[in-house]
C-alpha cells in the first residue's frame, strides 16, 4: 500500500494549498465514475494528509506503516530478474500444492 | 484378512473404509466379492456408484492393473455420459485406445467430449513418455503437441526466437491454442513486460489446466496489490512460493504468518530476510525494516529486548523512542508519556528530519498526545484528576514534584499554541490539588494567587468555548460568588441562548440578590435587579411560585413609593393566584422589610393568618415551606418572625398528618427533607410510623429525622435500628408503590454522608 504522499506524488513539505491543487488535479484525471478505485485511493490519500494537524499526526503515529509484504514481494519482483519456468517446473509446483 | 467369509452389510463397510483410506487394493478385493453376491436393482446403483467412485481414485492414483482388472468388471447398466467418460479415461490409461473411441462415441453431451479432449491434449503436452503418437490420434495434432514441447523447451533455453518459431505452428484455431498464449505469456513475463503477459493470459480459460499452472504468476502481476491477506492462504499462493523459492519463500513465509508467533525466532529470520534484501537493493531493505518495526510495536515484551532486536531505526526514529512510545502508547501504559516527552525532545535536536513546515505543529501533536494518553489512564482507572494522577504515577516521585513536570508540559503546549486552553485547564487543576495538599500558609496563598490567575486567562481569553465557560462558572458556584455569576452568566446566556438550565440559574440567582438587596433596604439596586430579572425572563417559563413572589415584591415597592392604585392591581392579582398563601406572606415580609406603616403590615399579617387557618391540604404549603426557607437562610428578621415561620410549620404539620391522600404526605416529607427541616420531619415521620410501622418510606424519613435534629457527627444508634429496619422491610415489599421515592433519598443520603455506606445494604441500586 502506497503512503499518502506516494499516492499524491508529493513531498512531505508540500502545504495545504499544494495538496489541495494536487489532489483536484488527480480528481479530474481519476474521476469516480471512470477510475473509482484510483478515485477513492486518492481521496483516502487526501483525507490522511489534508491539514497539518492531519499531517503532523501521520508523521507521528503512521509514518512508514503502510508497507505491506506484497509491497515488498513486488518490489523483490521488481528488482531481481525473473527465472524461466520452463514446463517441468511449472507442473511439478502444481503437483507438490495439488498434494 | 480375507473378504470371503464376510456379510455383505460388512463387505460394504469394509470398502467404505478403504476407499476412505486409500487403501484401494483392498477396496477393490471387497467390491469384487460384492460384485458377485445377488442384489436387487437399488442394490445395483449403489454398487455402480462404489465401483465408479473407486475407479476415479484409482485413475488418479495411476494404479495400471486395478484399472485393468475393473475394467473387466465394467457395470452392465445404463450409464451416464459422466460414467462413461471414467470408462473411456481408464481404457486410455491401459492403452485400449481403440475402445476408448467407441466408448466416446457413446457420450451425449458435447462438452465433456470437448473438455476431455482438451485433457487428454494437456496430457501429451506434459507428458515427456509420451514421444510416440498413439494410434488413434490426428497427426496434425501430434505436430502441434511436439511444437508445444519444442516451444517450452526453447523458451526454457533462453531461445525467445526459436519458441516463437515453434509457435508458429499452432493456429488460431487449434485445441492447442492456450498452450500457445501461456507461452506467449511466459516469455513476456520474463522479460517483465507484464502487459503483454496480461493481454495473452487473460484469454485463457480460467477453469483449464494451462491456466492453472500460471495463475500464481497471473494474480501477482495483475492483483497483488489489491488483494488482502487471505490471498497469503490460498493455492496461487503457495504455486507462487514454490516456483519462485528463494526470498520469495521466505518472505511469503512471513506473509502468512500475519504476525508474530515467537518474538525472538521471527526476528531473527526478519533479520536473515532483511541482510539478504540488503544485497538486493537499499530501498526494499528499508522497506522490510520498516514492515518488522512497524509488526513488533504491538508485542508485548520487555523493552530492552525490543529495541535490541530491532534491526533498523527509521530516520524520524534514530532513538527508537517513537517506536517506544508508540507501543506504550498501544497498550495504554503510562509510560507512554514520558517516552513522547522524550521523542519530543529528541525532535527538537534533530529538526531537520521534519519538513519545516510541519515541526511545530508536531511538536504540538506530541503535546496533545501527553495528555489524551493521560485522559485515557484517567478514564481506564476513574481517576478524576488525570493528569495529576498520572504524574504521580509516571515518576512515584513526590506530589510536587509530578506536578512540576505537567505544570513544566503544559506551559510548554500554551508556549507552542495559546489557543490550547485544555492546558490552562490542566494548570488550573494541578494548582487546585496543590492548594489541597499545602499546609504552608505562604505557599498555599502563592498557589491560590496563580490559580486565579489562570482562572482570569480562561476567563478573559476563552468565555466563548462552551468546556471553559462552564469550567468557570462552576467554580464560582462552587465558591459560592454570586456577585461574579450574576455577571457572567448574562454573557453565557447570550453565547448560548438556547441553554434553560443557565437561564434558570441566573434567574435564581437575582431572585436571591434582589431579596437580599430588599433586605438591606436598597430600593434602587433592587429597581436594577429587577429590571434585569425582566430582561432576562422575557422568553424564560418562570415557575409560578417564583412569579408570584416577583409579584409580592414589586407590590410592596409600589406601596413604599406610595403608588397605591398599582399595588391594588398587585395585591389584587396576588389574592387570585392559587399560590395566593405564598404571595401574601412574601407582601408582608417584603413590606415588613421596607418599614411601611404598621397599620398596613398588621392588616396583611391578618389576612396570611386568616388564610393560613383555612388550608386543609399539605399541597397548599408546597411553595410556601421553601419561601420561609428562603427567609432563614437569607436572615431575614423582624418583629415576630420567629414565631410566625414556626407557627406556618406547626400548621404545615398538622396539615400534613390529617392529609388524606398518601402521594400529598410523600411529596410534603420529601420537601422537608430536602430543605433540611428536620425537626418538622421527625414530628411527622414520628407520628406516621407509629400509626404503621410497615412503610419503609415512614421509616427511612423517621431515621433521617432522628439522625440529623439531634445533629450528631456519629450515626445515631436508635435511627441506625429505624434505617436498618427501613431497608429490611423494602427487600421484603414486592411492587413498593413508594420505591422510587425511597430509592431517590437512599441515593442521596448515599451522596452526602460516606459514613452511611455501612449501612445501606450492598447493590441496594
Amino acid at each position: 500500500m502506497k503512503n499518502p504522499y506516494e499516492v499524491l506524488n508529493l513531498p512531505m513539505s508540500a502545504s495545504n494549498e499544494e495538496i489541495r491543487m494536487r489532489y483536484l488535479e488527480l480528481v479530474r484525471q481519476f474521476p469516480p465514475e471512470s477510475a473509482p478505485a484510483m478515485a477513492i485511493l486518492v481521496r483516502a490519500a487526501y483525507d490522511k494528509i489534508k491539514t497539518t494537524e492531519l499531517r503532523a499526526n501521520y508523521f507521528l503515529t503512521k509514518l512508514g506503516s503502510e508497507t505491506t509484504l506484497i509491497d515488498i514481494i513486488a518490489g523483490v519482483d521488481a528488482t531481481v530478474p525473473r527465472p524461466r519456468l520452463g514446463l517441468g517446473a511449472l507442473v511439478s509446483a502444481q503437483q507438490k500444492v495439488t498434494k | 484378512m480375507g473378504a470371503s467369509k464376510l456379510s455383505q452389510d460388512q463387505l460394504v463397510h469394509r470398502f467404505q473404509v478403504m476407499l476412505s483410506r486409500n487403501e484401494l487394493n483392498d477396496a477393490w478385493i471387497s467390491l469384487k466379492q460384492l460384485l458377485k453376491l445377488p442384489t436387487n436393482t437399488a442394490g445395483q446403483e449403489i454398487l455402480n456408484k462404489f465401483y465408479f467412485d473407486l475407479l476415479e481414485q484409482i485413475l488418479t492414483a495411476q494404479r495400471s492393473q486395478i484399472t485393468r482388472e475393473m475394467l473387466v468388471d465394467i457395470p452392465k447398466s445404463p450409464l451416464t455420459d459422466a460414467r462413461k467418460l471414467l470408462i473411456v479415461r481408464a481404457l486410455e490409461f491401459v492403452g485400449r485406445g481403440n475402445e476408448a473411441d467407441a466408448w466416446l462415441q457413446k457420450i451425449q453431451d458435447a462438452n465433456i467430449v470437448k473438455g476431455h479432449q482438451t485433457r487428454l491434449l494437456s496430457q501429451h503436452v506434459i507428458d515427456s513418455k509420451l514421444t510416440t503418437m498413439p494410434p488413434n490420434f490426428n497427426p496434425k495434432l501430434w505436430d502441434e503437441i511436439v511444437a508445444i514441447r519444442a516451444a517450452f523447451a526453447a523458451y526454457e533455453a533462453g531461445h525467445d526466437d526459436e519458441a516463437k518459431n515453434h509457435l508458429n505452428q499452432v493456429g488460431l484455431a487449434s485445441p492447442l491454442m492456450e498452450w500457445k498464449l501461456l507461452i506467449r505469456g511466459l516469455m513476456a513475463w520474463t522479460a517483465k513486460d507484464d502487459a503483454k503477459a496480461m493481454d495473452n493470459w487473460s484469454r485463457l480459460n480460467s477453469t483449464g489446466y494451462p491456466f492453472s499452472l500460471i495463475e500464481p504468476l497471473y494474480l501477482q502481476i495483475q492483483h497483488l496489490r489489491q488483494l488482502d491477506d487471505q490471498f497469503f492462504t490460498t493455492t496461487a499462493f503457495q504455486k507462487f512460493r514454490v516456483l519462485r523459492g528463494g526470498i520469495f519463500d521466505d518472505l511469503a513465509r512471513y506473509a502468512q504468518q500475519g504476525r508474530m508467533q515467537r518474538a525472538d525466532v521471527d526476528l531473527k529470520k526478519a533479520e536473515a530476510i532483511a541482510n539478504h534484501l540488503k544485497r538486493l537493493s537499499p530501498t526494499l531493505y528499508e522497506q522490510f525494516c520498516r514492515y518488522i518495526y512497524w509488526l513488533t510495536i504491538p508485542i508485548p515484551m520487555p523493552d530492552l529486548p525490543a529495541t535490541k532486536t530491532i534491526f533498523f531505526t527509521p530516520v524520524e526514529d534514530a532513538k527508537l523512542l517513537r517506536y517506544r512510545a508508540l507501543r506504550a502508547t498501544k497498550q495504554l501504559d503510562a509510560k507512554a508519556s514520558t517516552l513522547w516527552i522524550e521523542y519530543n525532545k529528541w525532535l527538537h535536536e534533530n529538526q531537520a528530519i521534519v519538513p519545516a513546515n510541519l515541526y511545530q505543529q508536531i511538536r504540538i501533536a506530541i503535546h496533545q498526545e501527553v495528555i489524551r494518553i493521560n485522559q485515557e489512564i484517567m478514564l481506564d482507572e476513574h481517576i478524576s484528576l488525570s493528569h495529576l494522577f498520572f504524574a504521580t504515577r509516571m515518576a512515584s516521585n513526590p506530589f510536587e514534584e509530578a506536578a512540576a513536570v505537567i505544570l513544566h508540559q503544559a506551559q510548554l503546549i500554551l508556549e507552542l499554541d495559546p489557543k490550547q486552553y485544555s492546558a490552562l485547564l490542566t494548570i488550573f487543576n494541578v494548582y487546585e490539588q496543590l492548594i489541597a495538599e499545602e499546609s504552608v500558609v505562604t505557599r498555599k496563598n502563592q498557589y491560590i494567587a496563580r490559580q486565579l490567575s489562570i482562572l482570569e486567562a480562561i476567563e478573559k481569553d476563552h468565555f466563548h468555548i462552551a468546556e471553559c465557560r462552564d469550567f468557570v462558572l462552576k467554580y464560582y458556584q462552587k465558591n459560592g460568588n454570586q456577585e461574579r455569576l450574576i455577571e457572567l452568566l448574562p454573557q453565557a446566556i447570550q453565547a448560548d441562548p438556547f441553554n434553560t438550565s443557565l437561564v434558570k440559574e441566573y434567574t435564581r440567582y437575582l431572585f436571591q440578590q434582589i431579596v437580599r438587596c430588599i433586605s438591606t433596604g436598597d430600593l434602587p439596586q433592587t429597581t436594577a435587579l429587577l429590571a434585569a430579572y425582566d430582561r432576562q425572563t422575557v422568553q424564560f417559563n418562570i415557575p409560578e411560585e417564583l412569579q408570584v413572589q416577583i409579584s409580592a415584591i414589586r407590590a410592596a415597592i409600589d406601596y413604599k413609593q406610595s403608588n397605591l392604585t398599582s399595588y391594588e392591581q398587585r395585591l389584587a392579582a396576588l389574592l387570585a393566584n392559587k399560590e395566593r398563601l405564598t404571595g401574601i406572606f412574601f407582601l408582608f415580609v417584603n413590606i415588613t422589610l421596607l418599614k411601611v406603616v404598621k397599620k398596613r403590615r398588621d392588616l396583611i399579617l391578618t389576612q396570611f393568618t386568616t388564610e393560613l387557618a383555612e388550608c386543609q391540604r399539605a399541597s397548599q404549603f408546597q411553595s410556601l415551606i421553601p419561601t420561609i426557607i428562603l427567609c432563614q437562610l437569607t436572615g431575614i428578621k423582624f418583629t415576630n418572625s420567629t414565631k410566625i415561620y414556626s407557627h406556618v410549620f406547626d400548621r404545615f404539620v398538622s396539615t400534613l398528618l390529617n392529609e388524606p391522600e398518601r402521594q400529598a404526605v410523600v411529596k410534603a416529607m420529601l420537601l422537608l427533607h430536602e430543605l433540611k427541616c428536620y425537626p418538622q420531619l421527625l414530628r411527622v415521620s414520628q407520628e406516621l410510623v407509629s400509626r404503621n410501622r410497615n412503610n419503609p418510606f415512614d421509616l427511612l424519613m423517621y431515621a433521617e429525622g432522628l439522625q440529623h435534629s439531634r445533629k450528631r457527627k456519629k450515626l445515631d444508634p436508635i435511627a441506625a435500628s429505624q434505617y436498618i429496619e427501613a431497608f429490611r422491610l423494602f427487600r421484603r415489599l414486592k411492587d413498593y408503590p413508594e420505591a422510587e421515592p425511597f430509592k431517590t433519598v437512599v441515593l442521596k443520603i448515599a451522596e452526602a454522608d460516606p459514613m452511611m455506606w455501612d449501612i445501606i445494604p450492598e447493590n441496594f441500586a
